[in-house]
C-alpha cells in the first residue's frame, strides 16, 4: 500500500472515529425524564387553564415550522369539547424575548427556558417537540413537530 | 520514388466496452433528473426543475465522492483502478435507486407491503423519522440491495477483482456510511431548523 492511499485511510478512519466518539459521548449523558415545574422556567404568558393536562411545544423563536406546528396544534384542538391547554417552552433563547407574536393564544402559559433546562437536563434537541403534562406535571408523551400528541402518532 | 510527409496517424483502439458504460452512466443522470422531478412536482416545489437539478447535482457528488473512498479501497487492496472508471460505475448502479425514489415519492401506485419491501421505510412514512438509526436505514430495501450487487459486479469488472472482493468493499463502504449518517443525524438534531 502507497503511503498516499494509507494516509487517505487513515484519515478517513479517524474522521469516522472521531464522528463516533462524539455520538458516544453524547448518548452517554445521563438526562432527567422531563418533569413539569414551572418554577424552573420564566413566565412570559400566565397560563388561563391551568387545571387540564398541558400541551406544552419546545419553540424556538427563529423556527418559523415549529410556530406553524404550535398554531396548526391550536386549530386541530380548538374544535375539542374540553381541549388541553396548550402552552410554548422558548427554548435556545439567549435574552428575555420582548415580544412573542406566535399566532396561537397559550392557555397553558408561555414559558422562557432561561437555564437551558430543555437541552442541558432533559436533553432535548427537535425544535417543535410537543410534550404532554398532566395535571401534576408528570410526563405522558414527548412527540415530534407535525403530530397529534393524544393521537398514537397521527400526523396533521 | 515519393516520400510521405503525412505522419502516420496512430489511432487509439476504441474501448466499446467503457463508451457504453459513460453513456449508459449519461441515461441514468437524466433518469435521476427525471425521478427528482416528479418527486418535486409530488411534493409542490415551487420550482421543481431547479429543486432536481440540485439533486442531480448532489447525487453526481455523492457518487463522486463513493467513487474516491472506493479507489482508495482498492488501491488499499493493491489494485488501480482509475476514479472515472469507478465513478461511471457507480452511477450507473444507481439505476436502481432512481426506481426507489419513484417509488418513495409515490409515482408508482403499488401495495404498501410492495413499496416498503422495494424502497424502504422512507417510501411509507414520506415524513423525516425521528432518529438517526431510522433515518440511517430508511432507503434500506430491495432495491438498495440490487443497488448494493449492481455496483459490486460492475466494481469487479473495473478492478479486474473477485465478485466477492468488490461485495465486501461495497458492503463495507455502505455500513459506515450509515454509520456516519446515524450518528451525524443523532449529533445534528435540534442544532438547526429541524
Amino acid at each position: 500500500m502507497s503511503a498516499r492511499t494509507s494516509r487517505a485511510l487513515a484519515l478517513l478512519a479517524a474522521a469516522v472515529l472521531a464522528l463516533g466518539l462524539a455520538w458516544w459521548r453524547d448518548g452517554a449523558r445521563p438526562y432527567e425524564t422531563p418533569v413539569w415545574k414551572p418554577a424552573r422556567f420564566v413566565q412570559l404568558v400566565p397560563a388561563t387553564k391551568a387545571e387540564r393536562e398541558r400541551w406544552l411545544v419546545a419553540v424556538n423563536l427563529r423556527c418559523p415550522h415549529c410556530q406553524a406546528h404550535l398554531r396548526a396544534l391550536a386549530t386541530r384542538i380548538a374544535t375539542r369539547p374540553r381541549p388541553p391547554a396548550l402552552g410554548v417552552i422558548l427554548v435556545d433563547q439567549g435574552v428575555r424575548p420582548t415580544r412573542l407574536g406566535l399566532g396561537a393564544p397559550p392557555t397553558a402559559g408561555a414559558w422562557w427556558d432561561s437555564a437551558q433546562v430543555w437541552r442541558n437536563k432533559w436533553g432535548r434537541r427537535m425544535y417543535g417537540e410537543t410534550f404532554r403534562f398532566d395535571t401534576r406535571g408528570r410526563l405522558l408523551s414527548a412527540t415530534p413537530v407535525g403530530t397529534v400528541p393524544d393521537s398514537s402518532g397521527s400526523r396533521m | 520514388m515519393t516520400s510521405s510527409s503525412i505522419a502516420p496517424t496512430s489511432a487509439r483502439p476504441v474501448d466499446l466496452g467503457e463508451a457504453r458504460v459513460r453513456v449508459t452512466a449519461l441515461l441514468v443522470a437524466t433518469m435521476w433528473f427525471d425521478v427528482l422531478y416528479g418527486a418535486a412536482q409530488a411534493g409542490r416545489a415551487h420550482t421543481p426543475w431547479i429543486v432536481a437539478l440540485a439533486g442531480l447535482c448532489a447525487q453526481l457528488a455523492f457518487t463522486a465522492a463513493e467513487a474516491a473512498v472506493a479507489v482508495v479501497g482498492w488501491r488499499a487492496m493493491g489494485r488501480n483502478v482509475r476514479f472515472v472508471a469507478l465513478a461511471t460505475r457507480l452511477l450507473v448502479a444507481s439505476a436502481a435507486e432512481t426506481l426507489a425514489v419513484g417509488i418513495a415519492s409515490g409515482r408508482a401506485h403499488l401495495p404498501r407491503e410492495w413499496t416498503l419491501l422495494l424502497a424502504g421505510p422512507r417510501a411509507v412514512e414520506p415524513t423525516r423519522p425521528l432518529h438517526g438509526l431510522a433515518t440511517a436505514f430508511a432507503a434500506t430495501g430491495v432495491l438498495a440491495i440490487v443497488r448494493m450487487l449492481a455496483s459490486a459486479t460492475l466494481q469487479a469488472r473495473a478492478a479486474r477483482a473477485s465478485f466477492a472482493t468488490a461485495l465486501a468493499l461495497v458492503l463495507a463502504m455502505w455500513l459506515v456510511s450509515r454509520l456516519a449518517v446515524w450518528w451525524a443525524v443523532d449529533l445534528l438534531q435540534g442544532r438547526s431548523f429541524q
